[in-house]
């Protein structure tokens, strides 16, 4: 096992690829940034409402924590396994090929289900602006395919631009965010962030008492969820080993700072936390308050459109690269792995799964018209990115147990209790999701869509190719399933 | 605002000391895991989890001893006092744990696990945990350690006096293997001590096997007091001079070419750093030069050389040249026939003119 182990991934023997490799640290950290954007501008407010100003905080920090675990081995198992595949690269390491094909699976649902809750944002966004600038109304179904077609086709347009783009929205999004906090701290003040009606059992800062730092849990998520996107980058990147890591290190820092100064600014602002915690834009209520009427409803509808472009092309370019592994390695219609032939990019792995997120969005839209539309696809891609971290820090712990000496570029400072925090926190947020009724449409959804997955596995028995590079790696690291029918059965 | 329930915290401060519980309760339980699971390593980050737990427990007393303790402890002050034992504790514990993953199987043990004896080991957790005890007695709970500590100094004192020698050797070997003069397997010279390779150490000495498989012990104490030559470290190579002769009347240059190329077919001279072939100039009535070249390993020295002469033996068979060795002439003179009565004199001094040139 030690002579298998030595193998590693040498910056000089890595795998040939069909993608191009283009982008730098701040390439990684601009993609990662950009995809969790979207939730520091809304989504983390409904949290206020269960658990309170104090709550909300106490559930932020839980999940700082989690997210940091998961960085960290991300960080790690990215720098030794710099594969384009994620989730799935780490899964079929350490559990065979069922392992790969859930955890892809997993994450593949979490990007494709987060972009299309993000799509009804940017649809919102530019049905303002388009209302602003011309006075026209047009359907939003309509926006939403207008925005599918024109991320998709940046995406297909090659990693450079896609990177480019990524960054130029980033650096937009996090300018508003600075000016939000200027803004913001001369008209902070703390008993606006306290004013929720106190619960029996509550105080002020908790008004729901303990258990509202529960139920704020899955909104605190929201605030960092699919800043593991950056792994997806490795087949793109130069030098992955070592540029990988440092791109979700600083992704993770700047989300950090930034979700902490959103929760604390925002919500001691006028009109106040229980305003801002029904509303459906917090951050641009804040802005509208303390700038007045100085600025039109169409700025403040671009500034919004900014941050959920910027969080809606990272994530197509993440289920571009996650349904593209996946089907390079066997486990999805052979199909789906093309990829363009002067551009290099999956580009049908893109199609496929920005309509089947249209198809999920348009699908719930008409079933369930009497709920929202993205609070459903909110909940669903939490459920599967939780699911995907569940089975990642598996791997991770599997990993540092069974092939100790595994070449590793870059270890976690965290170790193995970093991975298992994650872990735990992720399974607790799991079971605190499941209790709650009111994710009940959400959760469902994700268990069909697996278990449709599971069922397409089962039946279609692929035949992984083992001259992928995420199936060559786990191959000569391990003797674990290499037959995926046989190891189901087991 | 109306008044907060018991237990609940209502404020920054205890918010934050809430979160802090909560975070550093789960971070210690998955370290805990983590070793069961993962690998014991992980007990180490538990010790460091718990300091944490500890202070922000300590923050979290006021409002957290009347809603959550109150039926555990009888008053606040308990709750803070077990609270800080369990603080002193933990520090005691990841200090001993520290050592152990970074001293004792850490620095010390990452070429020799022997490097460290057991007793030093069980003695050194005996004295973190024997501290800790006596702080929290005396600043915790405030019982007088006086008597304690004056028993357990004097126990200290006599243990430290009966084996003062062998602790002597235990600390030159603990810095030995910090500083790392020389690692097994290296060839070392130890002060006048005949050369030869390391082939282990010890909390006690220095094993060195000589070139004629004689194996020295070199006590810790010894090898750190005296000057050490190391022949494989920083790196193995090894420069090697050896000196030739020819014939006044040749051109230095061309016989320089010559021996380069004699030294560069040597197969164990290495070809970088270069081999190099310095004149010296004319000595004792032939023409002095030095080759200097680098071998990988001071073990194989002596076959080394012999290849050398090898090798240079063969290219001037090959050539017109031919080895000189130092030449001296002996003039011996007479002038003028010897005076009757002085023959004994003259002869004597003759005799001893040509002793000194020879």
């Amino acid at each position: 096992m030690s002579d298998a182990c030595a193998v590693g991934a040498p910056a000089t023997d890595r795998p040939a690829t069909s993608l191009r490799r283009f982008a730098g640290v701040w390439s990684i950290w601009a993609l990662g940034v950009s995809g969790v954007i979207p939730g520091e501008y809304s989504g983390w407010n409904y949290g206020l409402i269960t658990g309170g100003f104090g709550g909300m905080l106490v559930a932020t920090l839980v999940i700082v924590v989690m997210y940091l675990g998961l960085c960290f081995s991300l960080a790690e198992m990215s720098s030794a396994m710099p594969y384009s595949g994620g989730a799935y690269a780490y899964g079929r390491c350490a559990f065979g090929v069922w392992g790969g094909f859930l955890a892809g699976t997993a994450q593949n649902i979490e990007y494709i289900l987060s972009a299309a809750a993000v799509v009804i944002s940017v649809g919102d966004a530019m049905e303002l602006v388009i209302y602003g600038l011309f006075a026209a109304r047009v359907p939003e179904l309509l926006l939403w395919a207008i925005a599918y077609a024109i991320f998709t086709a940046i995406n297909i347009g090659g990693i450079a631009l896609t990177c480019r783009i990524a960054l130029l929205l980033t650096v937009l999004a996090l300018a508003v965010l600075a000016v939000f906090a200027v803004g913001a701290i001369p008209n902070f003040d703390l008993s606006l962030a306290l004013d929720l009606p106190v619960q029996p059992g509550g105080s002020p800062w908790l008004p729901n008492g303990m258990v509202g730092i529960a139920w704020s849990v899955p909104f605190a998520i929201w605030f960092l969820v699919v800043i593991e996107l950056t792994t997806l980058t490795a087949e793109e990147t130069k030098e992955p080993e070592t540029t990988v890591p440092k791109g979700i290190l600083y992704g993770i820092a700047t989300l950090v700072a930034a979700a902490l100064i959103v929760l604390v600014l925002n919500s001691g602002v006028p009109p106040g936390a229980r305003a801002i915690g029904n509303a459906q834009q917090p951050l641009l209520l804040g802005f509208e308050q303390f700038f007045g009427g100085r600025l039109s409803q169409t700025l403040l509808a671009l500034f919004g459109l900014a941050a959920y472009a910027a969080g809606f092309h990272a994530m197509i370019y993440a289920y571009g690269r996650s349904i593209f592994s996946l089907a390079r390695a066997g486990y999805l219609p052979a199909g789906l792995s093309a990829t363009h032939a002067t551009r290099k990019t999956p580009y049908s792995a893109l199609l496929a799964g920005s309509l089947l997120g249209f198809a999920a969005a348009v699908l719930i839209r008409y079933a369930r018209p009497d709920l929202h539309t993205d609070a459903i696809l909110v909940t669903g891609a939490v459920l599967a990115a939780i699911v995907s971290y569940i089975l990642q820090m598996l791997s991770f712990l599997a990993l540092r147990r069974r092939l100790p000496d595994m070449n590793r570029p870059y270890v976690s400072p965290l170790g193995a209790t970093g991975a298992m925090t994650t872990f735990v926190i992720a399974l607790a947020a799991c079971a605190l999701m499941l209790l709650e009724p009111s994710y009940r449409e959400g959760m469902l959804g994700f268990a069909i869509i697996f278990g449709l997955c599971v069922l397409y596995f089962v039946i279609r028995r692929p035949h992984p190719d083992v001259a992928v590079p995420e199936e060559a790696f786990a191959i000569a690291h391990t003797a674990v399933g290499h037959d995926p029918v046989d190891h189901g059965n087991e | 605002m109306s008044d907060p329930s018991l237990g609940v915290p209502n404020g920054l401060l205890e918010v934050i000391s809430l979160a802090g519980i909560i975070i550093f309760s789960i971070t210690s339980f998955s370290a805990v895991l983590s070793s069961i699971f993962v690998k014991k390593d992980n007990l180490f980050y538990l010790g460091t989890q718990v300091i944490l737990l500890s202070i922000f427990l300590r923050i979290a007393t006021h409002w957290t001893y009347p809603g959550w303790f109150a039926e555990l402890f009888a008053s606040a002050e308990q709750q803070m006092q077990m609270i800080t034992t369990l603080l002193l504790l933990a520090v005691a514990y990841t200090l001993d744990m520290g050592l152990k993953v970074m001293v004792w199987e850490g620095r010390l043990g990452r070429y020799d696990q022997k490097s460290v004896p057991p007793l030093l080991i069980a003695s050194g957790r005996v004295i973190i945990y024997l501290f800790a005890l006596l702080i929290i007695l005396q600043f915790v709970f405030d019982k007088p350690i006086t008597a304690l500590a004056a028993l357990s100094g004097a126990l200290a004192v006599i243990l430290g006096l009966s084996a003062q020698a062998t602790l002597g050797e235990i600390f030159a070997g603990i810095a030995l293997a910090l500083s790392r003069p020389f690692r097994i397997g290296d060839w070392v010279k130890i002060g006048n001590h005949e050369e030869g390779r390391v082939i282990d150490m010890n909390w006690r000495m220095v094993t060195v096997e000589t070139r004629d498989r004689v194996v020295l012990c070199v006590p810790n104490r010894s090898a750190a007091d005296q000057t050490v030559h190391n022949f494989s470290h920083p790196n193995r190579a090894i420069r090697l001079t050896e000196t030739v002769r020819f014939s006044q009347g040749e051109d230095p240059r061309v016989i320089q070419e010559l021996l380069v190329r004699a030294l560069a077919d040597t197969p164990c001279v290495l070809a970088d750093p270069r081999p190099a072939v310095f004149y010296r100039g004319p000595k004792e009535g032939v023409s002095e030069y030095n080759m200097e070249f680098y071998i990988d390993d001071y073990e194989h020295n002596d076959v080394a050389i012999d290849d050398v002469w090898k090798s240079v033996i063969d290219h001037i068979a090959r050539s017109d040249f031919e080895i000189s060795f130092p030449r001296r002439y002996l003039a011996i003179q007479s002038n003028r026939p010897p005076v009757p009565g002085a023959a004994d004199a003259t002869e004597t001094a003759a005799a001893g003119r040509a002793n000194s040139e020879r």
